[in-house]
């Protein structure tokens, strides 16, 4: 659990630091206007803007769960406060063994999410390091990955999730974060290869290479960049359909498993109860709902402000 | 026209063949062997020879070919929970697993388009945004919280739906031909709204998508010019080449869709393939779990294919190619 907080908190940061740095020190003029014009186009969409602003309020109440949670997300209330209905007290109620709802939310989406953020950050990574590879290299060696993205693909995501959930279940935090990422970069590695199979083609690289630029060399200064664009818009995107299949994980069982709260694990202590104590599974797929679409909403932001000839489609 | 059906089979075959290699590895690197868990009192040499008859007392390249051999042969393996062939039960499930997909895709279809045309209409309009909210709010919703979500509003708010099964349990044994098929609908009802809901804001949004390029295509505007009605133009200008891209959604929606399957069904107690496979995770039964990815797998190609081959129907130009 530890390990956890400092592995999100720092990925959190490398993140943000990246993304500031390549900010604060564009390429050249061009690069700056450009990013400039970005911005611009991504604060004209009110729901965008309006998604950011609750993405950042979510990491707030994660980061301040300890001390937003009004009661202890473990510790059971007495006997008399089991399916406890939401009160002044208990603001969602209480589960079916008398523990407080709302706190049990607050740390329940502080660490779904943390596991999506480091989920999503590995699948960035090993998608777009198998696309630059599959589309540079190029010939038998790209059909042959290709070939092999696409049986991924041809497994439900949710299916091939419970199979290896259900191989190695009970699942720690540690090993959830990685069958979570290590089954979500197919998508992004498709889309990387695509638009470097578009790029190896241009002037630009065919100019590099005539001054006798390495391969290495090329990636990093002519495709690594023009990649990135799409890559951060499908992260994004991608970040949502994590904390989705994480809570569905959880939900059947084989993610993470009580007491310790997750917005999927909730929803599965309050299913049985529905009928009598609603409160339990709505809430928390409320927390769900809440993140997934803002996720959402700001990568669509995102798709518009930096390609501008995606706009509408 | 049968060369493009070949091609694309034997890249299915492909396809499946590595999900099975893939489901292989991930058996073999997991802990224990298929028929390592159970809580029933089977003697050892049962075991033994079970383990003995699925090859798995022998070394791995033996026990990779084994199996490659009796997937072929259809023998998916013996399931422990259940005790009989998987394929038996595979049988038994699957069917009605499709009848669920079937209705669903079919209603996604009709919903999705319906609502794309009416977005692209009125661009920038009300019942576009509205529309596009509402989408991406169910697109953002878990699959079993919402049915968890249905269940609560039909079961218990407004009690007019049944939400577990996929007949009457006490009355069924007596209903005659008619009303049994009456029943078997109204249990249909909620898990395929489910599915709708959640399928069709991305088959909205793709129709949207592919109205609007068609819009801004020369010949709208000349029928405009020529002062053809906005109705014969979205109808017959637009609308009939909007909808060729949307046979490939289908193929593309299959696998979220059969993953939504999945957990609707858990939830509805709906006797499918999700919810034996599910069933099959408390138990520990691998070769049911496995099975299950496989046939999938099975479903997601075969789909895949019958949209490539719809495509070719509709569009002489891919069938030349």
């Amino acid at each position: 659990m530890l390990a956890l907080r400092w592995l999100s908190a720092l990925a959190l940061i490398v993140v943000l630091s990246l993304l500031f740095w390549r900010y604060a020190h564009p390429a050249s003029i061009a690069t700056a206007s450009r990013r400039r014009a970005a911005a611009a186009r991504y604060a004209t969409h009110p729901s965008a803007v309006i998604a950011l602003l609750a993405l950042l309020a979510l990491y707030v109440i994660a980061a301040l769960a300890p001390w937003l949670a009004t009661h202890d997300p473990i510790a059971l209330l007495p006997q008399s406060f089991v399916n406890h209905p939401p009160s002044r007290e208990l603001l969602f109620g209480t589960d079916y063994v008398g523990r407080d709802v709302f706190s049990r939310v607050l740390f329940g989406t502080r660490l779904s999410l943390s596991i999506a953020l480091l989920a999503t950050v590995l699948s960035v990574l090993l998608g777009t390091a198998y696309g630059l590879i599959a589309g540079f290299v190029g010939g038998a060696l790209d059909t042959a990955m290709m070939r092999l993205v696409d049986a991924f693909l041809a497994i439900p995501r949710i299916v091939l999730l419970i199979a290896i959930g259900a191989l190695w279940a009970p699942l720690g935090v540690t090993s959830l974060v990685l069958i979570l990422g290590l089954t979500a970069w197919f998508g992004t590695s498709r889309l990387v290869r695509a638009e470097v199979l578009s790029l190896r083609e241009r002037d630009m690289v065919a100019a590099a290479r005539a001054l006798g630029a390495r391969d290495l060399a090329i990636v990093r200064r002519h495709v690594l960049p023009n990649v990135l664009t799409p890559v951060i818009v499908s992260a994004t995107l991608g970040v949502a359909g994590v904390i989705i299949n994480e809570a569905t994980l959880s939900f059947l069982g084989i993610g993470i498993s009580d007491p310790a709260p997750s917005l999927g694990n909730i929803i599965r202590d309050g299913s049985p109860f529905i009928a009598t104590a609603w409160w339990a599974a709505l809430f928390p797929g409320l927390a769900l709902v809440i993140t997934a679409m803002a996720y959402n909403l700001a990568g669509d932001g995102l798709r518009d402000a930096m390609d501008p000839r995606q706009v509408d489609r | 026209m049968r060369r493009l059906l070949a091609r694309r089979l034997l890249q299915g075959l492909a396809v499946v063949w590595l999900v099975g290699t893939l489901t292989f590895t991930l058996l073999h690197l997991a802990p224990g062997d298929a028929f390592s868990y159970h809580d029933r009192h089977i003697p050892a040499d049962v075991i033994e020879r079970w383990r003995h008859i699925y090859c798995l007392d022998r070394p791995l390249v033996a026990q990779y070919g084994c199996y490659l051999r009796s997937m072929a042969s259809g023998n998916l393996g013996y399931s422990i929970s259940q005790q009989r062939p998987v394929l038996d039960i595979l049988i038994d499930y699957v069917p009605r697993t499709i009848e669920l997909m079937f209705f669903s895709l079919l209603l996604s279809f009709v919903a999705g388009i319906g609502l794309g045309v009416l977005e692209a209409r009125h661009r920038g309009g009300f019942p576009d945004w509205g529309s596009r909210a509402i989408a991406l709010f169910f697109y953002s919703m878990p699959d079993f919280w919402l049915a968890l979500m249905l269940v609560l509003l039909f079961a218990y708010w407004v009690p007019i739906l049944p939400i577990s099964g996929m007949e009457d349990v006490i009355n069924g044994p007596s209903f005659s031909g008619w009303q049994r098929l009456v029943d078997h609908a109204r249990h249909l009802v909620l898990p395929v709204i489910s599915l709708v809901l959640l399928t069709c804001a991305a088959i909205a949004r793709f129709q949207r998508a592919a109205m609007l390029d068609v819009m801004r295509m020369e010949f709208v505007v000349t029928a405009r010019a020529k002062g053809v009605s906005e109705n014969v133009i979205s109808r017959h200008h637009v609308l009939r080449n909007a909808l060729l891209p949307i046979i490939t959604v289908a193929g593309l929606t299959l696998p979220s869709l059969l993953g939504g399957a999945v957990l609707v069904e858990l939830v509805f107690s709906w006797p499918g393939m999700g919810y034996i496979t599910a069933a099959a995770i408390g138990n520990r039964d691998y070769a049911l779990v496995m099975a299950s990815v496989l046939v999938s797998s099975v479903l997601v190609v075969l789909g895949n294919v019958a949209a490539d081959l719809l495509y070719a129907l509709a569009d002489p130009r891919v069938r030349a190619a």
